[in-house]
């Protein structure tokens, strides 16, 4: 019965691979699906652990926070808004009322550095656009006369929105990704989705862990080299990671650098020291908006800020390269660059 | 020793099957191996990308002879693109900022490069036969 056994044998063996085999090549993550689209005026890269349709919809959000929001584009509220500055009311839906509310506070927090109508001084400087180029210092005096937060009127019955003066502008370009991504955010959740990463131009938002558990590891942009190197790594879950740097939109001339992060009251690309500005929290819209605010607050100021606010926490690099993070990150940056000193 | 004990060592663990066994578990475990090593991309990896279309893709390690192509968008609109070994870099663009051609070369993994006016984006792939040691990137 020699052969018999040998056939038995063989049909366990084949068993065992086969167990063996599905275990060790099954995937028992949950499939991800990832794209990216050109939207907001950047690249947004979703990579969602649920459906296709649960992605879909989550761009979906975002393209209708870009059309309501966007400055330039004739369809959107905030181009009304503009358009009727000084004369009517325009009524905007809930995203725009939410995010115009929202910005008067982060202006009001970082004493008017962050400023939500700062459009003027953004048409002049056009950084990013074929009309780049550094304005007269009387162009910039005049600019600076129609920036004035308190000027926003709203009207919370109608959900109406009111420039006071002629000439003024609201520019969202510091806030609405950020709004953005909570958006999308909200909506995968809403979809059952337990896991995804997106980044919308450099704006981080990890929703829950990474499928195996683990938490999401995201590199903060090294404020000195090429796109994409980082100069530390934080682990993080359900939260939102948003850097500000000079390095992101400039333009050159006659050899000196003029980036984006315009000061409101100097009216020109803000000095205070600063290599760049990484806010952490669960809040991409309060981490958008903080991370511009503070970028100009500078060093002493912005932590002060930081340190007040509560699920706010940040990452300040100086000029020096000295690295300074607020109390809830301590111990928690890894893998700094060499070149970067932690102060802590 | 008990009857079935020896019933069970006899029907199963004869000195010849165990070399069998042996034999067939080698065979299926060289198979996973290769298997799931096959699935595994090759480090260094450059994918250019046009308003969302995959218009290049390279292995920048085995890039032997140095070349150049052009992007072009329509409306004039292009970007060109240096290839060397182990590295990539745009060294003319149409665009005004020319924020891409200044960024220079890049070579290690998650570094992109990002001509927002010309929608073209040039992405380094991470390694996918160690450790990610990142997810992504806040810049």
């Amino acid at each position: 019965m020699k052969l018999d056994r040998i056939l038995k044998l063989s049909i366990i063996i084949l068993l065992l691979s086969a167990v063996l085999w599905a275990l060790l090549t099954n995937d028992r993550t949950p499939t991800a699906v990832s794209d990216s689209q050109w939207l907001m005026g950047t690249l947004v890269e979703m990579r969602v652990f649920g459906s296709q349709s649960a992605m879909r919809g989550a761009f979906k959000r975002i393209e209708e926070v870009d059309h309501a929001m966007s400055r330039t584009h004739p369809d959107s509220y905030i181009y009304a808004i503009n358009a009727s500055a000084g004369e009517s009311w325009v009524k905007v839906d809930q995203d725009t009322f939410h995010v115009i509310q929202a910005s008067i506070e982060y202006a009001a927090l970082t004493q008017g550095l962050f400023e939500p109508s700062i459009g003027p001084l953004v048409e002049l400087w056009a950084i990013g656009t074929p009309r780049a180029s550094l304005p007269s210092a009387e162009a910039v005096e005049e600019r600076k006369q129609l920036i004035n937060y308190h000027d926003i009127q709203l009207d919370v019955e109608k959900r109406q929105v009111k420039l006071g003066a002629a000439g003024m502008g609201i520019d969202l370009g510091a806030i609405a990704k950020g709004y953005g991504a909570d958006a999308a955010a909200a909506f995968l959740r809403n979809q059952g989705v337990k896991s995804a990463f997106l980044n919308l131009g450099g704006n981080v938002y990890v929703l829950g862990a990474k499928p195996d558990g683990t938490p999401w590891r995201i590199g903060i942009q090294n404020p000195e080299a090429p796109r994409g190197t980082h100069m530390a790594v934080l682990e993080v879950e359900d939260t939102s990671i948003v850097t500000s740097g000079p390095y992101e939109r400039y333009f050159i001339e006659d050899g000196i650098r003029y980036h984006h992060i315009l000061d409101p009251v100097s009216g020109y690309p803000a000095e205070s020291g600063l290599a760049s500005v990484t806010i952490v929290s669960p809040s991409s819209t309060a981490a958008d908006a903080l991370a511009t605010g503070v970028f100009i607050l500078g060093m002493e100021k912005g932590l002060e800020l930081l340190e007040n606010l509560d699920n706010v926490e940040g990452i300040l690099v100086g000029d020096n390269r000295l690295v300074y993070v607020t109390s809830g990150l301590k111990g928690r940056l890894l893998s700094l660059a060499e070149g970067f000193e932690l102060y802590e | 020793m008990n009857k079935y004990h020896r019933n069970w060592q006899n029907r199963y663990f004869k000195p010849g099957d165990l070399i069998i066994y042996t034999v067939l578990i080698a065979i299926f475990a060289l198979g996973t191996a290769i298997t799931v090593s096959g699935n595994k991309t090759a480090a260094s990896v450059a994918v250019v990308t046009s308003d969302g279309q995959e218009v290049h893709r390279v292995d920048l390690k085995k890039v032997k002879a140095p070349y150049e192509f052009t992007v072009e968008l329509g409306g004039g609109h292009y970007n060109t693109i240096r290839v060397e070994n182990g590295r990539i870099r745009v060294i003319e663009a149409s665009c005004p900022d020319q924020i891409d051609v200044k960024q220079g070369w890049i070579s290690l993994p998650y570094q992109s490069i990002i001509c927002l006016p010309n929608r073209l984006l040039i992405n380094i792939l991470p390694a996918q036969d160690e450790v990610e040691e990142i997810d992504g990137i806040a810049f």
